[in-house]
């Protein structure tokens, strides 16, 4: 699936993915190859079973996860990814967009916020960006 | 037999209706005179074996775990709702988020029905108006009044088309319920043109209620789990015996309006005396996602399990194919 969207007042997954969307990659990620029963169970008990599963196979459409038949008769659902993979996708689409953009501006508020947020940041910057340049 | 992501068949299609098809392949490509007796005998046998299964063979019984497998598999993105048509019980209607599919053979194979690109959640139909077919679901309430054939948007004044629960009365056609998202379930006595609120919602009901309705008895499945309403909506019960687990799906059989079905992420359950006593039914830990009966034999009864699996019982329940 490709990003294309981020909300700026979501959170975490919240900013690439819906409330349920989230919760149902979370739990997938967390316990495996859940049935669509097993996945129901794990989220909150007010989780309606026909909700989650057409939330589910909306993920299966999008590629994010894939659904297999079992001999139990019904779909287990895994993730077409893990979940670093995932973040490193929402990443590098994030981080594309706001260098090509916004250039100097983007480059400018990537080091300040990497500062504001946490110091050990910017220590990790520099030293990716020395380990980037080392490797040409 | 182990089912396998391979052997799913295109959109749409049943899983016998291929089988047939190979088999037809596999005989046309047969040369050798002397493969002919051999052929002859296996076709005997097969021949044999589907006129059991089609002609009133017993599929494998409800406890023989395992062993029960669906008539057809569908391929569509979700599974939601099924339909015998009142005039053509041969004819099964089955709704996703992709549209309909039909059967014109009692559920054994399927193809594009005429309603696509269309959610249909919801669909139903009324013995006292045959040709009358709705489907409601996400931005979509349509109607057909040709037995699908053709269907088209239905004018109404519900607040909203995000329509998550719908039932009609078997015994009255022009009034239906429906549970709009984010606004309770509402009723029409007009076919669905002009609606009001009921003036008591179900308990539970805030997040989904799914209905159904026969004669002067409506019932909502719901977070609190099954109630029934007597007046029309004006006041609920909770029924004294509840069947175990979340409701998923809901049909009352129009033929016998004492006769219920409920679906839940593990299983079957069967009232026969209006919801007082609730029986477990299989095929096992099949999730079933939606349900119906045959409205001219409350015995034969079609569920859709929840990787696309039709299920036949042509006994009430007890056994299944």
């Amino acid at each position: 699936m490709d990003i294309r969207r981020f909300s700026l007042d979501g959170s975490g997954l919240t900013r690439v993915l819906g409330e349920l969307e989230t919760r149902i990659m979370e739990a997938v990620w967390a316990l495996g190859q859940p049935t669509g029963k097993e996945l129901c169970d794990a989220l909150d008990p007010g989780a309606h079973y026909k909700t989650v599963m057409t939330v589910a196979n909306r993920l299966v459409e999008k590629g994010l996860l894939v659904r297999e038949a079992t001999e139990s008769r019904s779909f287990r659902y895994r993730a077409a990814e893990s979940r670093d993979v995932f973040l490193d996708r929402v990443a590098a689409s994030v981080a594309s967009g706001l260098v090509a953009d916004f250039g100097q501006h983007g480059l400018a508020q990537l080091v300040r916020v990497a500062e504001t947020i946490d110091p050990v940041y910017l220590d990790e910057l520099e030293r990716l960006v020395r380990e980037r340049k080392g490797a040409h | 037999m182990a089912k396998t992501h391979q052997q799913r068949q295109p959109k749409g299609r049943g899983r016998q209706h291929d089988r047939r098809t190979q088999a037809g392949q596999r005989m046309g490509a047969s040369r050798s005179p002397w493969i002919v007796p051999l052929i002859v005998a296996a076709l005997v046998v097969s021949g044999f074996a589907a006129w059991w299964l089609v002609a009133g063979g017993r599929g494998a019984s409800s406890s023989d775990a395992g062993g029960t497998q669906p008539i057809a598999t569908l391929d569509t993105p979700d599974f939601h709702s099924l339909l015998v048509d009142p005039q053509t019980p041969e004819h099964i209607v089955f709704g996703s988020h992709a549209g309909i599919e039909e059967s014109h053979d009692g559920g054994f194979t399927w193809e594009a029905g005429k309603l696509r690109d269309a959610d249909a959640m919801q669909l139903s139909a009324s013995p006292k108006a045959p040709e009358t077919l709705y489907a409601t679901g996400h931005d979509v309430f349509q109607v057909s009044q040709d037995a699908g054939q053709t269907w088209r948007p239905l004018e109404h004044n519900l607040p909203g088309t995000d329509i998550h629960g719908f039932a009609q009365n078997a015994d009255n056609p022009e009034q239906l319920v429906a549970f709009v998202v984010g606004a309770g379930v509402f009723a029409s006595a007009d076919g669905g043109t002009t609606w009001e609120p009921l003036s008591t919602q179900p308990p539970g009901g805030g997040t989904y209620a799914i209905l159904a309705a026969s004669g002067d008895s409506l019932y909502a499945g719901t977070d609190a789990g099954l109630a029934v309403s007597r007046d029309g909506g004006q006041s609920w019960d909770a029924l004294p015996s509840q069947p175990s687990g979340q409701i998923i799906s809901l049909v009352v059989a129009a033929s016998d309006p004492q006769t219920l079905y409920v679906g839940t992420p593990s299983g079957l359950a069967k009232s026969t005396d209006g919801g007082a006593s609730w029986t477990s039914l299989g095929p096992d830990g099949v999730p079933v996602l939606a349900i119906t009966v045959t409205p001219g034999d409350a015995d034969r009864v079609f569920l859709v399990s929840d990787e696309g699996g039709i299920y036949r019982s042509d006994d009430g329940g007890v056994t299944w194919r």
